[in-house]
């Protein structure tokens, strides 16, 4: 009979505990994003996604499935990260970090989440592969997490890139407690000196330099930083209105529908819901943690060096969470001083870890694929 | 590779990329600020230029006038003594 074939197929009797758990993770991610705005553009594709994976008898993860294909072409073929990172490129503003070249090296400190990472990572029982991708949590970069645990270890796509973009949205919760361990009410209390103003020749040459220089020492990140720099140069040129709009606006709008489509696809309740997934989760705040510890220890050193002239605080920005980390730390130098004001000052170092974090992507993959 | 190479060789790397992009964007931000203050002081003497020709030609039009013998003045060169 027609009506028990029917029957057979509805998807409630293909249920199992897994795909019920990870149906309740979704919608989870979806409560979190829409009453708690916790990074809203892509928790929402990815919880969304994640249920429509674990409906049973759906196909849309069998071969020539919706999701399945979303996948194929165009996560694991690294697209979407990548022009995302192009739309990153033309959104963001490298004014700070001109004005203030030495706010790079807070943002290389701020990598040093990523290999402690990694390191416990080891400790813990993760292969290598897996392990470096598990540190690029610590960038705060998503699109770089991404990219990265495709190439290095796909078959944890799915939480690394979940705790990546969950731990960006809780910078506010993880970052201060770590600064006001690290540094005194004095140093908070530090203001800067005002920023000098770039010319449009230094800003239209900066992308150029830098694919230039990173390119020569870790080709292996130049797709990152070439797509961050082209979009850049959209956007400094000032003669490529359109096609700057089009990247900040169109184009990252649907790669970032893609992107979560495709990491929520990810999502299975097999893949998912093992010890794994909780150990990387927990390895995820340890990256922040280092990190924002990284930056703001170089910050202080910078204090020290500078005879008090630098705000130790600005280094937790370079943990490249942009512009959230800023404004964190702007927030945490009003606390003490309510006069000051930090958030330009931080965000050089916060453009710069999207450098640094691109570049360690890099050698993770010159030196593990 | 073991965990630590990796780790001691990506942290190198990333602060010697970094830190060579401080160098370069330092050296950028003064051959940019070198040549923004030389293209506004070759218009500041362009101006000068012009000004002073200006002036001369003023000048020379009034001491014409105040001769009582106006259009019979003709100004052969200007020259700029300082």
């Amino acid at each position: 009979m027609l009506i028990h074939k029917l029957f057979a197929t509805f998807g409630f009797w293909g249920f199992d505990w897994k795909s019920l758990v990870m149906v309740a993770i979704g919608l989870v991610f979806i409560f979190l994003g829409t009453r708690y705005k916790m990074e809203p553009l892509l928790l929402i594709p990815i919880g969304f996604s994640c249920i429509l994976t674990n409906i049973p008898f759906s196909g849309l993860m069998e071969a020539q499935g919706l999701l399945a294909l979303i996948y194929k072409y165009l996560i694991r073929t690294e697209i979407v990260p990548l022009l995302i990172f192009l739309g990153i490129g033309t959104m963001t503003d490298f004014e700070p970090l001109l004005a203030n070249p030495l706010t790079f090296l807070l943002g290389a400190a701020a990598q040093i989440g990523i290999y402690c990472a990694m390191l416990l990572a080891i400790v813990v029982g993760f292969d290598i592969k897996s392990a470096a991708t598990i540190g690029i949590i610590g960038g705060a970069d998503g699109p770089t997490t991404i990219y990265t645990a495709v190439k290095l270890a796909p078959q944890i796509l799915g939480p690394v890139a979940v705790a990546a973009y969950s731990y960006m949205s809780l910078v506010p919760i993880i970052q201060p407690p770590v600064m006001r361990f690290l540094t005194t009410g004095k140093e908070r209390k530090t203001e800067m000196a005002s920023l000098r103003k770039v010319s449009k020749t230094e800003k239209v040459l900066f992308p150029l330099v830098t694919t230039a220089v990173v390119s020569s020492f870790v080709p292996q990140a130049t797709p990152l930083i070439g797509m961050l720099m082209f979009g850049n140069l959209l956007r400094e040129s000032g003669v490529t209105e359109r096609l700057a709009s089009a990247s900040q606006n169109e184009i990252i709008n649907i790669s970032t529908i893609f992107l979560g489509l495709g990491v929520g696809a990810t999502m299975g309740g097999e893949s998912f819901l093992n010890p794994g997934t909780l150990l990387i989760l927990g390895l995820g705040v340890v990256a922040f943690i280092c990190a924002t510890a990284g930056g703001v220890l170089l910050g202080k050193l910078m204090y020290l060096v500078s005879k008090g002239k630098v705000n130790p605080l600005i280094g937790a920005a370079g943990v490249s969470a942009v512009p959230m980390s800023a404004r964190v730390v702007q927030k945490e130098g009003q606390k003490e001083n309510p006069g000051i004001f930090l958030l330009m000052h931080a965000m050089g170092p916060n453009v710069a870890g999207v450098i640094g974090s691109a570049t360690a992507a890099g050698v993770f993959l010159s030196l593990l694929r | 590779m073991s965990g630590i190479e990796v780790a001691l060789i990506g942290i190198g790397v990333v602060f010697l990329v970094l830190g060579i992009l401080t160098g370069a964007t330092v050296l950028l931000g003064r051959l940019c600020q070198r040549w923004e203050a030389l293209k506004v002081a070759k218009k500041d003497t362009k101006k000068v230029k012009e000004k002073g020709r200006l002036v001369a030609i003023v000048s020379a039009a009034v001491a014409s006038y105040l001769s009582g013998t106006p259009g019979r003045v003709r100004i052969k060169s200007v020259r700029q003594n300082n």
